[in-house]
């Protein structure tokens, strides 16, 4: 039964890394590129070279948001007639778009990073093992605010799910109750998120100490699992064709 | 089997079906007739657990349709396959689902009806398409399937092949057939029971060789009877 249910997500999932494979390219190029072209051009860590590696940490983090509103694209293309007839419930269809996503999110971000780590190694003025002690006391924050960044993705990707579905409900104005519903659902779970970690807003955080990033963490995952619960609720009892 | 419990649908102010009552025989070729816009696709979206009654209850073997999904082999009429998707990688991904996938009968049809595993989906005709559906509908040996208009806009050889492989492949007594279309004379010889439905009701059932003796008719001209005089 449980090795059923892991090919089922599997299939599931491999589809949809599958139709995600092309932007996935196009970040790991956009990092290939920049870095080489920042390393052959420019050998200095320059401006421009920062620049250049933001902006396209800035899609690598942009893109799986873009790529999670292709759920609604099911719909359009009639996929949907495929997937709700299969014999699964919303949980493995969410789930497994949920993880490719994330998947597309920890590459893009990774391959970025990698890329950037290299061009320091490559263009940095001393050797880098002179800046490993700088950097050492840090690394547990740093580690904390990357595991922190993956969940408010998860976070982002269940609410543009739930406001999809629930886009989904209605014949007319879909896509504007999708856009109200995915702005509402924004704000009301930030002031929860805001009340739960005991302030008013979750932006207007103290400093980042490890303890304040793990509870970030585990409010964050509460609240993109209540999320995602309800979205899996509405597509398994409310969406039909 | 299937049971249709005064059943009503409406999709907001559009009735689709109004109080339909029915009760679908096993192991049957049971032909789902009507114009269009007549509450046939609904009918069989409800069996296969993508529609919800607003009114009544839709059984399957007693249960809930979202909860027999794996025991429907449903054909849609539009285009629900992915167009990226090649027709083995389609094939790869439908079976992972379903324990009643046949392999032996996967590869008998997909040589039967002239297609090829590395055929890109979107790339095909439509008459492929058509093929390709039916191929991986087919290829289950689900207790029931469901066509819904799977001859609509099917040149009239692919029509015939496609005809060919459902009397091929259907199990009589272990398999029910629904098929819906509003093209009645191309499947005329393959029905055993009809239900004819104007505006989300049934307005005539039965037999179809009884049918036929009792009127002297074919199901055409007695659609065309029943219709004219219902509405």
């Amino acid at each position: 039964m449980l090795a059923k249910s892991f090919s089922r997500f599997g299939a599931l999932y491999n589809k949809q890394m599958r139709e995600m494979a092309p932007e996935m390219i196009v970040i790991g190029g956009a990092a290939v590129l920049v870095s080489l072209v920042s390393y052959l051009r420019m050998g200095s860590i320059h401006t421009a070279v920062l620049i250049a590696m933001l902006m396209v940490m800035g899609l690598a983090c942009f893109l799986p948001i873009v790529s999670s509103f292709r759920l609604g694209q099911e719909w359009n293309n009639h996929t949907i007639y495929l997937m709700m007839s299969l014999p699964v419930g919303g949980g493995m269809i969410l789930g497994s778009r949920l993880a490719a996503l994330l998947t597309q999110y920890v590459f893009g971000t990774l391959i970025v990073g990698f890329c950037g780590l290299l061009l320091v190694i490559g263009l940095a003025p001393e050797p880098v093992y002179t800046y490993l002690d700088l950097v050492r006391p840090y690394l547990d924050i740093a580690v904390l605010l990357y595991l922190v960044t993956i969940v408010w993705m998860g976070y982002l990707i269940s609410v543009s799910f739930f406001s999809q579905i629930i886009g989904k409900l209605v014949s007319r104005f879909s896509g504007l109750v999708t856009i109200i519903t995915f702005f509402a659902t924004l704000w009301l779970s930030g002031k929860v998120m805001g009340l739960m970690l005991g302030q008013q807003t979750v932006i207007a955080a103290p400093d980042l100490t490890a303890q304040f990033l793990v509870m970030l963490l585990g409010v964050i995952a509460l609240v993109a699992a209540v999320i995602l619960a309800l979205s899996i609720w509405v597509y398994n009892r409310r969406v039909e064709l | 089997m299937i049971e249709f419990r005064q059943v009503s649908k409406y999709f907001g102010t559009v009735r689709a079906l109004d109080n339909f009552q029915a009760q679908l025989a096993s192991g049957r070729i049971i032909g789902l007739f009507g114009p269009n816009g007549a509450g046939k696709s609904t009918t069989l979206k409800m069996i296969a657990g993508l529609n919800r009654p607003t009114r009544g209850q839709v059984l399957v073997d007693g249960l809930n349709p979202w909860i027999t999904r794996d025991r429907v082999a449903y054909l849609p009429e539009v285009d629900h396959l992915y167009s990226w998707m090649t027709v083995g990688k389609a094939a790869g991904f439908i079976s992972t689902f379903y324990s009643d996938w046949d392999q032996a009968r996967y590869q008998d049809l997909l040589n039967y009806l002239n297609l090829d595993e590395a055929m890109k989906i979107g790339k095909i005709s439509k008459g492929q398409r058509a093929k390709v559906k039916l191929l991986l509908t087919l290829s289950r040996r689900s207790p029931y399937l469901l066509l819904d208009e799977p001859l609509s806009g099917i040149d009239v050889l692919t029509r015939e092949e496609i005809i060919n492989s459902v009397i091929r492949d259907y199990r009589e007594g272990e398999q029910t057939v629904i098929i819906s279309t509003h093209e009645i004379g191309e499947v005329e010889r393959l029905v055993d029971e009809v239900i004819f439905i104007q505006n989300g009701k049934t307005v005539l059932s039965g037999n179809a060789e009884d049918l036929r003796e009792e009127r002297n008719m074919s199901l055409v001209e007695i659609m065309k009877e029943v219709l004219r005089s219902a509405s």
